[in-house]
């Protein structure tokens, strides 16, 4: 079965024509949306594989994206600089949904790499045959 | 920058510059062929690679911009850098499984060469090398400049006396030991700044009196600067969450060290140990900048006249001296680590890359040639950096948006997607190259052609993904070797 990463390519030029368009029209919002949007794509494009459900993958991935942009929205919405300091684990409330929230939540990715390494990315006999096949002798 | 007088901070520094001409010594009778000088012979385990990849990244902005952006922005920067922990491991998901089977089915040293392999002629690893080069001087140039800077404060002696001995040292071990010296000189560096940082937090939160007490000062001095986006605010922000969070991927200096790897398996976890461990590199980015302001809101330090002196003003005043030595030391480390990689990108650049796509093999004696190479690079940069400043500031500024904008849809789309062209590689990578320029020296000059925060690099980054796969879509694709295409299936 081939890969055909096409349709993954082609939501990412949109997305990119989508942030250009909303960091011209200063919307930052929009642009760390999408931004976050080209990341999980780009993400499902390098862990794809032919022959494989990529459900659970797939799934975790958009799972990732949607509470990281509720992280961002969070912060929009918490950052009031008109109002009294109210903090979290010594930061203003805005700002620990950065430091205690997306970040922790970036954590994930590489976990996810390694949980997924031998069945999704690299199956160890996917690579015994492709190295028998083409590795220099 | 303030000078020490310690001579524990002496006596660390010289130690690491000794250890750095030991490693250069060992490295040298181990590198013995053009592999060992550009690939590390693909000998390396996880440990080195992922200290290597984050030393090199972490560069002399991390210890001395970083801190002083902060300084300055407050939390706006730090978009720059938590991104690492998932920005880094999207390096492994994008590039590292293809570009570590390339290896083993060609005899690819470079990532041009990969390029070409990928998709054939010679114009696409003719553009890449041209894009390296170009950004190779920019961050040589701004290496070379702060190794001076360090080693002028250190030593207490004049700028071009600390530039011959720092960069003496540099020449000698990337010249002898190539990549291997660098490398293992990482590995050394990485691990001591890992415990540095950490202690420097530590360290940061006592002078400040704990986070919530700076929170507290920061906020009544400005509620943006410790809010969410910082003073540079949310466009600024999200414009970084994008060109590091996506960009990295697109580092040269980070994606070749994958292709280094003993064991294609031991990439499993490696994706989150460099994630995690830039992330504790970069305690040290935030604390000293945050706790630097606070003290000088307080009242209990003189305003800086220049941020990017918060670093070496709090090492110096705030931190026990042996920490101080080696946070130092690590600095040093930090910046010449960053420039060797670079010298062995260029390096291999001119010696491999451009004769090979240009004449259809590489130059003879390449071993000779690549040691010449490097020590051509190092004295034509150090002079850029002191004779043409403001072209080394230009280039330096533009290097990691002109990377990311160049490799991120050539490399990172290209090695993941069969459509992809040659000439969406060669449209991508001009767009990135020219954007990054018109953009920059058009800010520079007075004339921003972009609204306020909006960074060039991640204008450069999407209009070249953008191109890239339009191009691809609307050019023929040459059929493709049956390696490669297996490859593409794996």
């Amino acid at each position: 079965m081939a890969v055909n990463n096409s349709p993954l390519a082609m939501l990412c030029a949109v997305l990119s024509l989508a942030a250009l368009v909303a960091g011209f029209s200063g919307q930052a919002a929009l642009v760390g949306m999408s931004a976050v949007a080209l990341i999980v794509v780009l993400s499902a494009i390098g862990l794809r594989a032919p022959g494989r459900p990529r459900w659970p993958v797939l799934s975790v991935l958009l799972a990732w994206g949607a509470i990281f942009c509720g992280l961002l929205a969070l912060g929009f919405h918490l950052h009031d600089p008109a109002t009294p300091l109210t903090t979290f684990g010594g930061f203003p409330v805005g700002t620990a949904t950065l430091v205690y929230g997306t970040t922790p939540l970036g954590i994930t990715m590489g976990v996810l790499y390694g949980l997924a390494f031998e069945r999704d990315i690299l199956p160890l006999d996917e690579q015994r045959e492709f190295l028998d096949r083409f590795a220099s002798k | 920058m303030p000078t020490a007088d310690s001579q524990l901070i002496l006596v660390c520094v010289v130690v690491y510059l000794a250890s750095c001409a030991v490693v250069g010594i060992w490295a040298m009778r181990r590198t013995t062929s053009t592999a060992d000088f550009f690939l590390a012979g693909k000998s390396l385990g996880p440990l080195v690679v992922v200290m290597a990849t984050i030393s090199s990244v972490m560069s002399g902005f991390g210890f001395v911009g970083g801190p002083g952006l902060v300084y300055d922005s407050g939390i706006s920067s730090l978009w720059m850098v938590f991104v690492s922990t998932f920005s880094l491991p999207v390096v492994f998901m994008l590039t590292g499984k293809r570009l570590r089977l390339l290896v083993e089915i060609r005899p690819i040293l470079t990532l041009p060469e990969a390029i070409s392999a990928r998709y054939g002629g010679s114009w696409p690893a003719i553009a890449m090398s041209v894009a390296i080069v170009l950004g190779v001087l920019g961050y040589l140039g701004t290496q070379i400049l702060a190794i001076g800077t360090v080693l002028q404060a250190v030593l207490g002696i004049d700028l071009l006396s600390a530039l011959a001995i720092g960069l003496g040292v540099l020449a000698f071990y990337s010249i002898a030991g190539g990549i291997v010296a660098g490398v293992y000189t990482d590995l050394f560096q990485g691990i001591l700044m890992l415990g540095a940082s950490l202690a420097v937090l530590f360290q940061c939160l006592k002078v400040g009196g704990g986070m919530s007490a700076i929170t507290e000062t920061l906020w009544a001095m400005n509620p943006d600067y410790i809010g969410p986006w910082g003073t540079r605010g949310d466009m600024a922000a999200m414009s970084w969450l994008l060109l590091f969070g996506i960009g990295a991927a697109g580092q040269p200096h980070a994606v070749t060290k994958l292709m280094m790897l003993r064991d294609i398996r031991q990439l499993k976890w490696s994706a989150l140990a460099t994630g995690m461990s830039y992330m504790v590199l970069a305690m040290l980015w935030m604390s000293i900048g945050l706790a630097m302001r606070t003290l000088v809101v307080r009242g209990d330090h003189p305003a800086l006249d220049n941020p990017d002196l918060a670093a070496p003003t709090f090492l110096l005043h705030y931190t026990p001296e042996l920490l101080a030595g080696i946070v130092f030391a690590g600095l040093l480390a930090a910046i010449m680590s960053t420039a060797d990689s670079f010298l062995n990108l260029g390096a291999a650049a001119v010696v491999r890359d451009i004769p090979t796509a240009v004449r259809g093999k590489p130059l003879e004696r390449e071993l000779l040639w690549s040691r010449v190479a490097t020590g051509t690079l190092l004295l034509v940069s150090a002079l850029f950096a002191l004779y043409m400043e403001n072209l080394i500031a230009l280039l330096g500024t533009f290097g990691w948006g002109t990377f990311a904008a160049a490799i991120v849809p050539s490399v990172c789309l290209g090695m993941n997607w069969k459509r992809a062209t040659g000439a969406a590689c060669v449209a991508s990578i001009a767009t990135s190259v020219i954007l990054n320029f018109v953009l920059e020296v058009a800010a520079r000059q007075g004339y921003p052609l972009l609204p306020p925060g909006l960074a060039v690099g991640a204008v450069a980054l999407l209009a070249s993904t953008a191109v890239f796969v339009w191009v691809s879509l609307a050019t023929r694709r040459r059929a493709l070797a049956r390696d490669i295409d297996a490859l593409l299936e794996v």
